[in-house]
């Protein structure tokens, strides 16, 4: 096959020198992200598996009205500022309000987060869950556990992500076609990683820098909004986003008289009078319960990007304000842009089976990681490097591997402390919580003692496949919800039981009858110490 | 197959200078390049949509612009030039 015409000299040395640095800088971040990202896809149907208040039925006629009232009563909403509602779904059956909190003193905000469980009518506060499992995981996803940087260290890890993508890609170009079915698993260890790390690369070429781009988008939206707020819009942030959200430009008078308005049950039957099959997702409301209230109804009209659309209605006299509102598929790709971001990123246009292939491309991406760093170390494995460096580069090599590979078996540890710590207990999310971090750091430090990257690989299999196995087992007997109770009910717990039943078993069984560890070290041996070994064998020859 | 080091800077403030020049000098250019292209353009809502996303493009774009010219101060001299031109654009 031909080849194609790569780089020079000069330029292919020094982009594939940035690409290694980019590359073995952010890795163990990037695969955190993946990993906890291949997860966060499925973090509605994960909180169905945690939660049992997400194990209920989904009741349709659902009143708003009383439930932003009940609410109000418990934590006392500032209505001047804008009150969102969620609507209950099939994975969530709740109702959940983020709202500001009515305080005296103005100068500090504190907000509401609370949902309702409509079959029951119990307020649960979401600043303190009963259950933590997706959301630890979410959070991890993005470093929020890092206070105030977090966000901001994931943006520029996917900034170099693409960075890495776009350096990789063009060192490897001559090889692109030749090596496009290098699906090679002889050789040497550096050819066999290289070829696993360039083809899997360009596979998941598209899906890399689609996730790099959004993922940089969601982490650093700060600092590029902040200058463009500043320099175009005289400062306003609001007015920027009010550019893609209409809505966000309304303006009202936190001390208009208070009347009886319109209630939001009757604006919602009135959409529903239009279409019956529109599934309204959210509504936004301000200054509810005075004369110039407004609300913003959000909605889904089939499963395409452009089918949500935006209803506004004065609350008054339920009159539609056209400004500010948006018919489903009338909105044009320029103003979709920010729904086809959220859309792409979280894989929510294409059902199922679009999560399923998100998940696995992800774990391929993982796996590209570590074969990035395993090419990194093996092709540093010579002469040519002193002993001291050498060391350095099995050390780290060591230490990433063990933080990448015991991910497995802390997050099926994560998923049996949900069950094992009783539902009832006070304060249990942060015992949940400790027990990943901490079982996870555990897990790294034991890692660093084996010095063969394949023992590593297989003892964290080993360790992996059996917590996996406890999983189900744990939710059975905690919740009574095994595999085939909940297989008519609740389907998405039983698929997420039977994910961990799958992933323990074939981790078992991988570990035991396909790997092999031979029993040497993947630690450098000293030149001088082998350089005297074979002194003094000499010695002993010749004497 | 490590990149070979008669290629690579050697000098340690020329690195430096490279990797203020990728986090900061690329940012810069790239978010004021932008500015100008909302600026200039009608419907500044899908310039500022389009933004959210071209912004990166061009950042690393710079990014290796500044690792494969050859002198450092070549690759400042094009940042500072677009980050100067794109701001006399603006305030005018």
């Amino acid at each position: 096959m031909k080849k194609l015409k790569g780089l020079g000299n000069r330029a292919y040395n020094i982009l594939f020198h940035t690409h290694t640095v980019a590359g073995i800088v952010i890795s163990f971040a990037l695969f955190v992200i993946f990993y906890a990202g291949a997860f966060s896809l499925f973090r509605h149907e994960i909180a169905q598996w945690e939660n049992p208040d997400f194990r209920q039925e989904h009741k349709k006629d659902i009143d708003i009205d009383g439930a932003i009232e009940k609410i109000d009563r418990a934590y006392g909403i500032d209505f001047s500022q804008r009150t969102n509602v969620i609507l209950p779904n099939k994975k969530k059956p709740v109702l959940s309000i983020y709202a500001t909190k009515a305080t005296e003193d103005s100068t500090e905000r504190a907000f509401v987060s609370a949902y309702l469980n409509p079959n029951t009518g119990a307020v649960q506060d979401i600043e303190k869950p009963v259950t933590t499992v997706s959301d630890t995981i979410y959070h991890l996803h993005y470093f929020r556990q890092i206070p105030v940087i977090g966000l901001y260290i994931s943006g520029f890890v996917g900034l170099f992500f693409l960075f890495a993508i776009v350096t990789g890609l063009l060192i490897h170009w001559r090889n692109l076609l030749t090596k496009f079915y290098a699906f090679i698993k002889e050789g040497k260890w550096k050819v066999i990683w290289t070829n696993a790390h360039t083809v899997l690369g360009v596979i998941g070429l598209p899906f890399q820098v689609m996730y790099a781009v959004t993922g940089a988008f969601f982490g650093l939206l700060t600092l590029i909004l902040l200058p463009i707020a500043f320099l175009q819009y005289g400062g306003d942030i609001d007015s920027v986003t009010s550019k893609v959200i209409p809505f966000r430009a309304v303006k009202v008078d936190p001390h208009a008289p208070e009347v009886r308005h319109l209630s939001l049950n009757e604006l919602t039957e009135k959409i529903l009078e239009e279409d019956a099959s529109y599934e309204l997702t959210n509504i936004q409301v301000l200054n509810y319960g005075r004369e110039d209230a407004i609300a913003s109804f959000t909605f889904n009209s089939g499963d395409n990007v452009h089918s949500s659309g935006t209803y506004v209605f004065t609350l008054i006299d339920g009159e539609i304000q056209e400004e500010y509102s948006m018919r489903p598929n009338e909105r044009k790709n320029g103003m979709a842009i920010i729904d086809y971001v959220f859309g792409l990123h979280f894989a929510r246009f294409g059902g199922t089976l679009l999560k399923v292939i998100y998940f696995v491309l992800s774990m391929i991406t993982g796996f590209m990681i570590i074969s990035g760093i395993l090419i990194w170390r093996t092709a540093r494995d010579n002469n040519e490097y002193t002993y001291k460096q050498r060391l350095f580069h099995h050390k780290v090599t060591k230490w990433y591997l063990a933080i990448c590979l015991s991910m497995f078996p802390a997050f099926a540890l994560i998923f049996i402390a949900n069950k094992v710590i009783p539902i009832e207990m006070l304060d249990r999310t942060t015992y949940v919580n400790s027990t990943f971090f901490i079982g996870w750091l555990a897990m790294t430090t034991l890692g660093i003692f084996w010095n063969k990257y394949s023992q590593q690989n297989r003892n964290y299999l080993i360790m992996g496949g059996i917590l996996s196995l406890i999983v189900p087992i744990a939710n059975g007997i905690a919740t009574g919800g095994w595999i085939w109770n909940m297989w008519n009910t609740y389907q998405w717990v039983a698929y997420i039981d039977m994910f961990w039943l799958f992933a323990g078993l074939s981790a078992l069984y991988f570990s035991f009858f396909v790997l092999k560890v031979k029993v040497t070290s993947d630690r450098p041996v000293a030149l001088e110490s082998s350089k005297k070994v074979v002194d003094e064998a000499l010695q002993l020859a010749k004497s | 197959m490590p990149a070979k080091t008669k290629y690579l800077t050697t000098s340690g403030w020329k690195r430096f200078s490279k990797i203020i020049a990728t986090i900061f000098g690329a940012y810069a250019a790239s978010v004021l390049l932008h500015i100008v292209f909302i600026k200039n353009m009608e419907n500044d809502a899908v310039a500022l949509l389009t933004s959210a996303f071209s912004i990166y493009f061009f950042w690393v774009g710079f990014m290796v612009m500044v690792y494969l010219v050859k002198r450092v101060w070549i690759s400042w001299a094009i940042l500072l030039s677009v980050i100067l031109i794109s701001s006399s654009l603006i305030y005018i």
